[in-house]
């Protein structure tokens, strides 16, 4: 093969990757597609959001996202600053999902008791459970409330077998059969742990593959964050 | 001549240099940064929203609860469940109050905990446990402490039995470790945190009427809810007496300013 020829082929292969590469970019820069860009968003109440009601823009200007940033590194400054979009935090999910009913917020676990929660498991930010862009609803798996309740003691305890035997059984994979963690549906705790909700249902749920097995979200959650136009 | 592709870099470089040095922006502001006006010490602060909290939980409990129980009205920790028509029991109030400044913007963290908790998951221990024990030891004084973890200024300030009511109702739950609370026994604590360890005169009046307003957006959830009783109960400017009655937003609000502002005001001047 001949040069002239070699470089015809490589100058057509570049022109092909440059033309794709556009195509791509303005195809994703268009709004209505830019969903395709998350790989998550199996939530039915986010799905039809646009990226920004959630990754809001970052404060100052990118050049000066950049020079703080640099700075940081540097050590000219104690801290960075968020590049482009801000970083997500509890204030962003609060804001459409804080819930009168909430019996775990977030912010109770920054009590400084809960030092080894918070570095098992991060209950004090959603993100911990709730990635988000997962396809899943919970990234964690059932065996979590240990790292609070391994002590719980109910003295007049209604339900069989008890709460103690449970704990002392180490069977910590059976608290969410009976508990909503964050008691926004219309669920009665069963007395009896027969009568609890299967886990396969409920690991089904926490996968994003079924509805919540404890029933209707109790409404209305307080705020509601409004579309974007 | 011919062209250096190494010099025009290299130039290239130079300039964009050159250009990003005198073009470069404003900084952005380090949240890191103290402010030069910080100069109330945030221990001193605390000890002002601490006595304030009391005083609202005060008349919360003697006023509200222990008054509405005796004129028959009912309070419960499920009082936010549809079926039970109650209002919250003062170690709720006290959660409320700390949920609302919880949604403000004011980075102040509020909590309270016992050695004797009627739950077990609001046990202390660690650091607040230690700081607990040395505080009983101590006369009851406040104890300081930088939590290393979440690197929080922390103030811990004992929780009295100041009614009758907090005693009784503590000795009568059917899930109370301990049934021989009495008038004035320290029940626990509360623990307030806040991530800087000075702050300025304005972010002082602004974690004061962020407390304030946990208080009034917890008396309001107490509104809210009781509005739903039925029989219906009059919701105005009267007092729980021998009637059965709730004194509204403004009564109550009106009569903690009554007896927590001269206070307030004579700490805020010493600070």
């Amino acid at each position: 093969m001949s040069r002239k020829h070699l470089l015809r082929k490589r100058s057509g292969l570049i022109i092909a990757s440059v033309v794709l590469s556009l195509w791509f970019l303005i195809y994703f820069l268009v709004p209505q597609n830019e969903h395709l860009l998350s790989p998550g968003g199996s939530e039915s109440c986010h799905s039809p959001m646009a990226c920004a009601e959630c990754h809001e823009p970052a404060a100052g200007t990118t050049r000066q996202q950049i020079q703080a940033n640099i700075k940081h590194w540097l050590g000219q400054r104690k801290t960075g600053a968020d590049l482009v979009t801000a970083t997500i935090n509890n204030d962003d999910c609060l804001a459409c999902h804080e819930s009168a009913n909430e019996v775990h917020s977030t912010h109770r676990f920054m009590e400084p008791r809960f030092a080894e929660a918070r570095a098992a498991i991060g209950p004090h930010e959603c993100r911990s459970c709730h990635s988000e862009h997962s396809g899943k609803r919970v990234e964690v798996r059932g065996n979590f409330c240990y790292h609070c309740h391994d002590t719980l003691e109910i003295i007049d305890d209604p339900v069989m077998p008890s709460h103690a035997e449970l704990i002392q059984q180490q069977r910590y994979d059976t608290c969410l059969q009976c508990h909503d963690y964050h008691r926004n549906h219309l669920h009665q705790p069963p007395q009896k742990l027969t009568d609890a909700l299967r886990l396969e249902r409920i690991q089904a749920y926490l996968d994003g593959q079924a509805d919540s097995p404890y029933g209707d979200k109790r409404q209305p959650y307080q705020k509601t964050r409004q579309p974007t136009p | 001549m011919k062209i250096s592709w190494k010099l025009i870099i290299t130039l290239a470089l130079v300039l964009l240099i050159v250009w990003a040095y005198i073009s470069a922006p404003a900084p952005l502001p380090d949240s890191a940064d103290t402010e030069s006006t910080a100069t109330i010490a945030i221990e001193d602060l605390m000890k002002v929203v601490a006595a304030e909290n009391d005083i609202a939980r005060a008349l919360y409990t003697e006023s509200i609860v222990g008054a509405g129980k005796a004129a028959g009205l009912k309070f419960s920790e499920h009082w936010k469940d549809q079926e039970i028509q109650a209002g919250p029991l003062p170690a709720l109030f006290l959660r409320e109050t700390a949920a609302s400044i919880e949604r403000s913007p004011i980075p102040l963290g509020l909590f309270l905990g016992s050695d004797h908790p009627i739950r077990s998951s609001n046990r202390f221990s660690g650091t607040q446990e230690l700081a607990f024990e040395t505080m009983k030891a101590n006369q009851l004084e406040p104890q300081f402490f930088l939590d290393s973890d979440t690197g929080r200024h922390t103030g811990m300030f004992a929780d009295l039995a100041s009614v009758q009511a907090c005693a009784t109702c503590h000795n009568e739950h059917p899930d109370s470790p301990k049934t021989d609370w009495a008038l004035n026994d320290v029940m626990g604590a509360t623990t307030w945190t806040y991530p800087k360890q000075r702050v300025s005169t304005s972010e002082a009046i602004a974690i004061l009427t962020a407390v304030r307003q946990g208080f009034s957006d917890a008396y309001q959830g107490y509104i809210d809810e009781a509005a739903s009783f039925e029989p219906a109960i009059p919701i105005g400017e009267d007092w729980p007496d021998e009637q059965a009655t709730i004194p509204n937003l403004e009564t109550f609000m009106a009569e903690f300013e009554r007896r927590a502002s001269t206070s307030t005001l004579k700490s805020i001047l010493a600070l």
